[in-house]
């Protein structure tokens, strides 16, 4: 009862335009100075402890490591790889959005940054060329879902942290899916674009000397994830540690390899990190009172009762949840929704005799296409904001490319082998 | 007054800056030192203490450019009389929720000024004070938004729908 008056109050500040973190905070905290039994000192004291855990650790700093990297000049490179590799497709620019969302999901985990770096980039020439601003603005922003699933990922690291899943086999298990989703939305931006005639980037495919020049070129980005898998695989590191190495990697490559990373580009990439980690932060720190309140009104158990409830069956139990996570991600920021709902469904999906790994995949690909989805979505207001597209476009053109994600999501959910099984084969 | 306010953004900038840069390499000493067989206890715990800072002034510094993220979906159908009222009343209970953490982190702080943190000696409230510390210079940024929005209308506007 309390809790959904907690979760009403909540909404209801989200929704009048208060900044979402501190929506979270005041609704908490008045609960905590509502209620008679509960002091309110421990809800501060929850926001403490939130930050004082090392495998929380690896958020701050593969942040960092995505910033470096990206200001070592490594994004130049990976885009002229991508041009070389896909620019001669039917709609080009539209396959180099999707190529170079998959090639930066190896250096970074965040798709709101990578939607943000493309629509930057890529966006301007893809009007340019004659694509409609909904389309740009949807390939850009529905892409930016491979940069979050291809290891690191933000997502994966919360996930794994709030559920006590192993973030390693997570970063493994979110390799193939991540290649999916490439080719699935390169099909589908391929059709889209045959039917209009959008052209090719470039006259012809180049050949593979010049791919493997440009993969030279951008060999210390496509190098990292590699690196970053064994380091965890071999369990020399911690995920946390291996974004230690992740920042001293960036800054080696960024010095002596590329030669492009000085001391103001050094500075400006702290100075943006430390932006990002407040913001993703104080989300975190104020969403750990709403923790405490739902762990101590037995959440967890009452709703894995309802659900299991509901079905036994493990493959009607996914399907459910999946559905009820997307229609959440139109709503919901994605980072809300993991926090909220990791140490809740966890516990249902084990005792239903799901591997964590696999339904850890399964739904924060869900989640981060909340990001992309109509009416709330926090890389969708990015790219429609930087290109200035209205709603109504984006949201037509962005349908059949988020219904071949979600028909993929589903196929992840029935086929558990597609995250699986390089985690097993592995590890 | 103003040139106070920059030097204290700068300051802090630059000591946010600082907690991450010390947090990283803190956890690269931990994690070779772990690999080479003599593990450096103190450096996570080290680490630690910078990140919570290093949160408290980076979710500072992104409230100065109103960076957070805000859902303005609804909102944006209101008449502007109405967006610049919700703002205002936003950003004054913001404020309270601020002082208050501030005023119970304070507390909380002094309570655990002898529990040590972890393996070392230091204090656990040199974590916990980045709590009222924190919230301070919260509330310090969400007062001056707050005085902007009340003294020039367009400043209610102004970048508010740019979630970067």
């Amino acid at each position: 009862m309390t809790t959904l008056a907690l979760a009403g109050a909540f909404l209801a500040l989200m929704f009048l335009g208060m900044p979402v973190a501190f929506a979270v905070g005041v609704a908490s905290l008045g609960f905590f100075l509502l209620s008679d039994t509960i002091p309110a000192s421990i809800g501060v004291q929850r926001i403490a402890t939130a930050t004082q855990s090392f495998p929380l650790l690896a958020v701050p700093l593969f942040v960092l490591a995505g910033n470096l990297m990206n200001a070592t000049g490594i994004t130049d490179r990976i885009i002229s790889l991508a041009r070389a590799l896909t620019g001669w497709m039917t709609g080009g620019l539209a396959q180099v959005s999707i190529v170079v969302s998959a090639l930066m999901g190896g250096v970074s985990g965040s798709a709101v940054a990578d939607a943000a770096m493309e629509a930057r980039i890529l966006g301007p020439a893809m009007l340019r060329q004659g694509y409609s601003r909904g389309f740009s603005s949807a390939v850009i922003a529905v892409s930016s879902l491979i940069c979050a699933t291809i290891p690191p990922s933000i997502g994966l690291i919360l996930y794994g942290f709030l559920g006590n899943v192993s973030i390693g086999k997570l970063f493994l298990g979110g390799v193939i899916p991540g290649l999916l989703i490439t080719l699935v939305l390169m099909g589908t931006a391929w059709l889209i674009a045959r039917r209009r005639g959008y052209r090719p980037d470039i006259d012809a495919f180049p050949g593979w000397r010049e791919v493997a020049r440009e993969a030279n070129r951008s060999k210390w980005a496509l190098l990292f994830p590699v690196f970053l898998v064994v380091g965890i695989r071999f369990g020399i590191f911690t995920p946390s540690e291996v974004g230690a190495l992740a920042v001293a990697y960036s800054i080696v490559v960024g010095v002596f390899a590329y030669r492009e990373l000085d001391w103001k580009r050094f500075n400006a990439a702290l100075r943006h990190s430390v932006h990002d980690i407040g913001m993703i932060m104080l989300i975190i720190m104020f969403s750990a009172m709403i923790g405490y309140v739902i762990a101590l009104e037995r959440v967890p158990q009452s709703a894995a009762e309802a659900i299991v409830g509901i079905t036994q069956n493990r493959e009607l139990l996914l399907a459910i949840l999946v559905v009820f996570i997307l229609l959440l991600g139109m709503v919901l920021e994605s980072t809300v929704i993991v926090l909220l709902l990791t140490p809740i469904l966890v516990p249902i999906v084990v005792k239903a005799g799901i591997d964590p790994v696999h339904f850890g995949l399964v739904m924060m690909t869900a989640t981060t296409l909340g990001s992309m989805t109509p009416p709330v979505g926090v890389a969708m207001y990015t790219v429609c904001g930087m290109l200035g597209t209205s709603m109504d476009d984006y949201t037509r053109e962005a349908l059949p490319l988020i219904a071949a994600v979600v028909a993929l999501i589903f196929a992840m959910a029935f086929l558990p082998q597609i995250v699986l099984f390089l985690p097993n084969l592995l590890m | 007054m103003k040139r106070l306010f920059d030097r204290l953004a700068k300051g802090e900038e630059a000591l946010g800056k600082l907690c991450l840069a010390g947090c990283s390499a803190l956890v690269l000493v931990a994690a070779l030192s772990r690999a080479l067989g003599a593990p450096i206890l103190w450096a996570i715990d080290v680490a630690m203490l910078l990140f919570i800072w290093c949160a408290f002034l980076g979710a500072n510094a992104a409230l100065r450019v109103r960076q957070h993220i805000v859902i303005d979906i609804v909102v944006r159908l209101f008449p502007q009389r109405l967006q610049r009222a919700l703002l205002i009343l936003h950003w004054t209970v913001m404020i309270a929720f601020l002082l208050a953490l501030a005023w119970l982190g304070t507390q909380l702080t002094l309570l655990n000024l002898e529990r040590p943190m972890g393996d070392t000696d230091i204090p656990y409230a040199f974590v916990t004070a980045a709590v009222p510390v924190g919230s301070l210079l919260l509330a310090t940024t969400a007062l001056r938004q707050l005085a902007g929005f009340l003294r020039d209308r367009k400043a209610a506007f102004a970048a508010a729908d740019s979630p970067l």
